[in-house]
C-alpha cells in the first residue's frame, strides 16, 4: 500500500488532537500495530504541542501546521512543517530523569519522548520552514 | 477528560479517566491545586481510568508535588496503566513519587 496523506492544522492547541487522530488512522492503515500508533499519536502530539506554545509562542493569529504522512519502505514518515521561526529543537539538551524534584527542568520532556518512541528523527529546513520528521518501523 | 475527588479518611482521592494531553492537562493541575488551596495536602491521584498521558499531564503532576511538599503534604499516584508507567519512568518520575497498585493502598500510606 503506498497510501499517504496530508492535514493541514491551525496552531492551536485545541486543534493538535486532529493531528494525533489523523496520524493514527494512517498509521494504523499502513500496518502499524497498536503500541506504534500511540507511539506515534505521543510524538506527533508532543511536537505539535512544542510548535503551537514555543514555535508560535501561543499566537494563534493565522500560524498553521502541516503534517504528512507516507511509508518509505519499511518505515512510516511523519513529516511535520511549520513558518513559526526556524528553531531546530533537537539541539536542545535532553533533560536528566535522575535529577531530584527540585531540580527537575520544566521542558524537553517532549522531545525526549520523541527520540525514545520514533527510529530518528531529523530536522532539516531546505525552504525557510521548519521540518522535523519522525521515522518509525512498521512492525 | 473526567475528574472527580472523594475525601477518603485523611486523604483526598482525585480519580482522573480519559486522556490527559496538551488540550486537557490544566484541568486536572487545577484540581489538584484546588485541594492544595483548600488545605487537603494528603493527595491520592488514582490514575487507573487514565489510557494516556503526555509530558504536559507529567508537567502538572511535578508542578502539583512540589506545591503540596512546600505544604508538607504529598501526591501519590495509584493504578498508572502500563503506558503511563512508562512515559513516567522514560522521566524518572517513578522515583519521584511514591506509586501503589491501588487506590486503597495509596490512602492507608499516609
Amino acid at each position: 500500500m503506498d497510501e499517504h496523506g496530508w492535514i493541514i492544522i491551525p496552531a492551536r492547541v485545541d486543534q493538535v488532537q486532529e493531528a494525533c487522530a489523523f496520524v493514527a488512522r494512517i498509521a494504523a492503515r499502513h500496518g502499524m500495530d497498536d503500541e506504534g500508533v500511540y507511539r506515534c499519536q505521543l510524538s506527533v502530539e508532543e511536537i505539535c504541542t512544542n510548535i503551537v506554545e514555543h514555535g508560535y509562542g501561543n499566537n494563534h493569529h493565522g500560524g498553521k501546521i502541516e503534517i504528512w504522512c507516507f511509508q518509505r519502505e519499511k518505515h512510516l514518515m511523519i513529516e511535520i512543517i511549520d513558518d513559526a521561526p526556524l528553531f531546530n529543537p533537537l539541539v536542545l539538551p535532553t533533560p536528566d530523569p535522575s535529577a531530584p524534584l527540585w531540580e527537575r527542568v520544566d521542558g524537553g520532556w517532549g522531545i525526549h519522548f520523541v527520540r525514545k518512541f520514533m527510529d530518528r528523527v531529523e530536522y532539516f529546513s531546505p525552504d525557510q520552514r521548519n521540518h522535523l520528521r519522525l521515522i518509525k518501523q512498521i512492525a | 477528560m473526567e475528574i472527580q475527588t472523594i475525601g477518603d479518611g485523611g486523604a483526598t482521592v482525585i480519580s482522573a479517566r480519559g486522556r490527559i494531553d496538551s488540550m486537557t492537562a490544566s484541568r486536572l493541575g487545577d484540581a489538584l491545586n484546588s485541594e492544595i488551596a483548600a488545605g487537603h495536602t494528603l493527595l491520592v491521584l488514582d490514575l487507573a481510568g487514565v489510557d494516556y498521558m503526555s509530558s504536559a499531564g507529567l508537567r502538572e503532576l511535578v508542578n502539583a508535588l512540589k506545591k503540596v511538599k512546600r505544604a508538607s503534604g504529598d501526591l501519590r499516584l495509584a493504578q498508572p496503566s502500563r503506558r503511563v508507567r512508562e512515559v513516567m519512568e522514560m522521566a524518572g518520575l517513578d522515583t519521584i513519587f511514591l506509586i501503589f497498585e491501588t487506590s486503597a493502598e495509596a490512602v492507608e500510606s499516609y
